[in-house]
């Protein structure tokens, strides 16, 4: 058989630049390699067991992108959730955000919007018996535009958590009127902001004792129409190194309600392309640092100077790259102690080719990435995740992850047929030194692939097992009902500030028993365009009694309890001691006692 | 985070592109001298009307070709078609040459003038998926070797190339079928096989990925100059294996290659670090930038290690210089 070349075919294809994308492709060809490991079956004697129950608890959200044939980025990127008690009922609401709709092709760059119910934000409240309502209407929390996060913090310090919902093109301030309604405060407040915000975090920057808010935004983008076709020239999604790195938004608190922008003035100013945010005292200096995860370039770390301003060292602290100097796609993160050395490290998510970065904090103002020692490399190498959240999935002690999974480009099978767009949700056990892949211990959702989005963790039923709810990105929401074994011990402290915020954002708190000391920072943010809850939360294994608490407030102030049982909640008010005690779902097995500070 | 894989550093990757590029024709030229004269076989059938004198200088050019010396062959061969613009075999010989000089679009033109005057040989339409994939344009490289493959199924160079273009492709299951024909129809080829172990790193598959490194370095055992690809490719899986210590016998033989890449003194230099041997570690990190000065990651790398040796003029001096380059190599 003999054939001829076609010059017209061959010609056509020459001329299409397109083509060049491949080569950009081949660029990898030589990179670092991935294992894909996937345990498929609970090993039952690690004690960890998730039932998905969104539907059994009434939550049948449903997040709306609005995909259209343009390829526009801000389709693929939604959303957050939020946990939080926003009647102070002592259960946890979510509340979750959502798209909006414009026009295919949107030429004249129209705003978008909540043009139906489909494409409200929703709040749903937690009832007594467990189950939730949706009350969005009578809170009023609809919202506005394409909603892309959300952050909970009690910015006026009246008891009431308030919501700040980012997305494009404004952001929205709901000031909690603690009646179970909300109102937008957005414009008296002074945080619209403009463009595209994405992760937002409630934080004491100048320890004025009211909480401030840094939020991030994606890049440079309006609707613009960028054309990104992939190899087979379809249109596709565009990389963001196409679009010009934006400044973060940095508001103060100017505690009567309003806020001021103050990014250039204090440091927090360079250009990102900011997906997470979370915040902890990495250098033990006795102020909040902040650690910005970027899309494709270096990674931030802003540390705070103590004098109100901050300076950017990501990359004298090693955690601006991979041990290769690559950048990655960073998106959420963690910034805690995950390895109990009193030091927080962090975790960030990205995506697949790439490796979850791991950064263990040194105790000398850097990091050792560990991703290959921890056995990351292996277990992440295939996945792409974006939220991400360190929980004691069995109060073993020690903090596991997880990660809601799944592609950015919707199209990335065709591009790489071993890559997913839709992943399960990855469960990694801390075992250590190293981490496991534990997944199917999250039980049918381990089999079901969708594109995970955001990711919150909370004790949803008070039972003393950290539960979780993801987000899909046009699809449903999750909520991972933690039914570990209940055989190991626990204690979960709320903080109450009076110099300082009302939440005790930034506070750290850390619990000694007679064998482990555990340290954890005071932060709703984190994860992925996601709120998580305040309470700080502790597995304590098969010990039942606990030495100490030591807290450390945003105030400098530091105080000691000596919680007599665990197995228990514990409110703790700056300066006063503890002020209530809760066994939360079961009644106590022994009266509480209400110890002093 | 669109497009994941386009998202490591460009300058890195297209340096590593035209050396993946290189390795296809490195892994080419063998084949190529073995059928030259195949070729040329088939092109003196074609060229009937040739005179004596220009024959004999298409002669000359075939005998030029065949020792590697396209840059000479050229003008020969170009003037030999300015008398005999009808000659099939002399438009294949110079689309052959034209491939080599790295000019694809024209040696693709001369096949097909070639292809309008005779059938192309399985030989020709390799060359010429070859020039699609230097272009590139994966698509019909994969097609036109595809139509060789169908002349001839029995060539493992062809099906080795057809590897290349799908691992170029990101199809590394596929890439991987390929190879294995290459290697029933020519055991033991440690190109073929590192580059089993590549598409398996790239899979995720780091146990077969391990094993194909070994049997590639196997396989070149008694070899006096090795190709230090397997050797690079087993310290890279080592290293994400976290068994740095066992990485370092492995990334010391490629770093020591005739050519080695910037990668075998990075890893190694990596390999070092991990395992405490900071000076050994600076020392291959700067050999590194020696071969490719423009890397930024590279310094970056490099300033940590001189920072962790406690020389911080020197691993300030590193970080400006990746901070200097990532601004200048920002859009």
């Amino acid at each position: 058989m003999r054939y001829k070349p076609a010059l017209n075919v061959a010609s056509a294809r020459l001329c299409n630049p397109s083509a060049w994308k491949a080569a950009a492709l081949v660029a990898c060809i030589l990179c670092n390699g991935i294992q894909m490991t996937h345990s498929q079956s609970c090993d039952q004697s690690l004690g960890i067991h998730f039932t998905e129950k969104a539907a059994a608890y009434g939550v049948n959200f449903h997040h709306r992108a609005n995909h259209t044939s343009m390829s526009y980025p801000l389709e693929v990127m939604g959303s957050g959730v939020a946990l939080l008690d926003y009647d102070n009922d002592g259960r946890l609401d979510i509340f979750l955000v959502n798209g909006a709709a414009f026009p295919d092709p949107n030429p004249s760059k129209q705003a978008p919007q909540k043009s139906g119910p489909e494409y409200w934000n929703r709040l749903y409240h937690q009832k007594s018996d467990g189950s939730f309502e949706d009350v969005t209407a009578k809170a009023g929390l609809a919202g506005e535009g394409y909603g892309m996060g959300v952050a909970v913090g009690d910015y006026d310090n009246d008891g009431n958590e308030d919501l700040f919902v980012t997305g494009f093109p404004h952001n929205h301030l709901y000031h909690n009127n603690g009646n179970g309604t909300f109102t937008d405060v957005t414009d008296a407040a002074g945080v619209a902001g403009e463009g595209w915000s994405t992760s937002a975090a409630w934080v004491d920057l100048d320890q004025d004792g009211f909480l401030d808010l840094v939020v991030l935004r994606y890049f440079k983008w309006d609707f613009d129409d960028k054309d990104c076709p992939t190899p087979d020239g379809v249109r596709s999604y565009c990389d963001p190194k196409v679009f010009p790195a934006i400044e973060p938004l940095v508001y103060r608190n100017d505690k009567h309600g309003h806020f001021v922008e103050v990014a250039r003035k204090i440091g927090i100013d360079k250009p990102s392309k900011g997906l997470g945010i979370a915040i902890a005292d990495y250098n033990r200096d006795g102020k909040i640092d902040v650690y910005v995860a970027n899309d494709g370039m270096d990674e931030f770390l802003y540390r705070n100077k103590g004098n109100g301003t901050f300076e950017e060292t990501g990359v004298s602290a090693n955690v601006a790259t991979d041990e290769n100097g690559r950048n990655f796609a960073g998106m959420g993160v963690v910034f805690e102690d995950l390895n109990n050395d009193g030091l927080p490290d962090i975790v960030v998510t990205d995506l697949a080719q790439q490796t979850y970065p791991l950064f263990l904090n040194q105790g000398n103002g850097t990091f050792d990435y560990a991703s290959s020692t921890a056995g990351l490399t292996r277990l992440t190498m295939s996945h792409s995740a974006w939220g991400i959240q360190a929980l004691d999935a069995g109060n073993r002690g020690v903090r596991d992850l997880i990660a809601a999974q799944g592609h950015v480009n919707v199209d990335i099978q065709k591009d790489n047929p071993q890559l997913n767009y839709l992943e399960p949700p990855l469960l990694l056990r801390n075992a250590g030194r190293v981490y496991q892949d534990a997944s199917a211990c999250l039980g049918d959702i381990s089999k079901q692939p969708f594109a995970g989005r955001g990711l919150a963790t909370g004790d949803l039923d008070n039972d003393g097992l950290v539960d979780v709810v993801m987000t899909g990105n046009d699809g449903q929401a999750y909520i991972l009902h933690n039914e570990s074994s209940k055989a190991r011990h626990w204690i979960t402290i709320q903080l109450v500030g009076v110099q300082s915020n009302r939440d005790g954002i930034g506070a750290e708190v850390r619990v000694t028993t007679a064998k482990t000391k555990q340290f954890a920072t005071v932060s709703t943010s984190g994860s992925y365009e996601s709120s998580s809850d305040k309470r700080v939360h502790f597995g304590l294994g098969d010990e039942d009694s606990v030495k100490s608490v030591e807290i450390r407030w945003p105030s400098g102030a530091k105080q000691t309890i000596v919680p007599p049982s665990t197995d228990r909640f514990y409110t703790v008010t700056e300066g006063k001691g503890v002020t209530a005690v809760s066994c939360g779902k079961h009644p106590c097995a022994t009266q509480p006692v209400h110890p002093s500070a | 985070m669109f497009h994941s894989t386009c998202r490591r550093s460009f300058v890195s990757g297209r340096a590593q592109f035209f050396c993946a590029l290189l390795a296809i024709v490195v892994l080419l030229a063998g084949s190529c001298r073995a059928t030259l004269a195949q070729a040329a076989a088939a092109g003196q059938a074609k060229s009937d009307n040739a005179s004596t004198v220009s024959a004999s200088d298409l002669d000359q050019a075939k005998s030029l070709l065949s020792t590697s010396h396209w840059n000479d062959a050229a003008p020969l061969v170009q003037s030999y078609l300015v008398q005999h613009p009808e000659s099939a075999d002399a438009h294949a010989l110079m689309g052959l040459i034209l491939y080599r000089q790295h000019q694809p679009r024209e040696s693709m033109k001369e096949f097909m003038r070639e292809s309008e005057l005779a059938d192309l040989s399985a030989f020709d339409l390799r060359v010429f998926a070859l020039d699609c994939a230097a272009i590139p344009d994966l698509p019909e490289a994969e097609k036109w070797l595809q139509r060789s493959l169908d002349v001839n199924d029995q060539d493992a160079a062809t099906w080795e190339a057809l590897g290349h273009v799908r691992f170029s492709s990101q199809h590394y299951e596929s890439t991987i079928e390929a190879l294995n024909r290459a290697l029933e129809i020519a055991p033991r080829t440690v190109s073929s096989e590192a580059l089993i172990g590549l598409a398996n790193e790239r899979l995720a598959h780091l146990d077969a990925a391990e094993a194909a490194y070994r049997q590639a370095i196997a396989w070149q055992a008694d070899r006096e100059v090795k190709d230090s690809i397997p050797f690079v490719g087993l310290g890279r899986v080592l290293l994400n294996n976290n068994q740095p210590q066992d990485a370092i016998p492995f990334l010391q033989v490629g770093a020591k290659a005739p050519q080695p890449s910037s990668e075998a003194h990075e890893l190694l230099g990596l390999a070092y670090s991990k395992t405490g041997r900071n000076g050994e570690a600076a020392a291959e990190l700067e050999a590194a930038i020696r071969i490719q000065p423009h890397e930024a990651r590279l310094h970056l790398m490099l300033g940590r290690i001189y920072r962790t040796l406690g020389a911080k003029e020197k691993a300030d001096a590193e970080q400006a210089q990746y901070a200097k380059l990532k601004e200048s190599a920002a859009p």
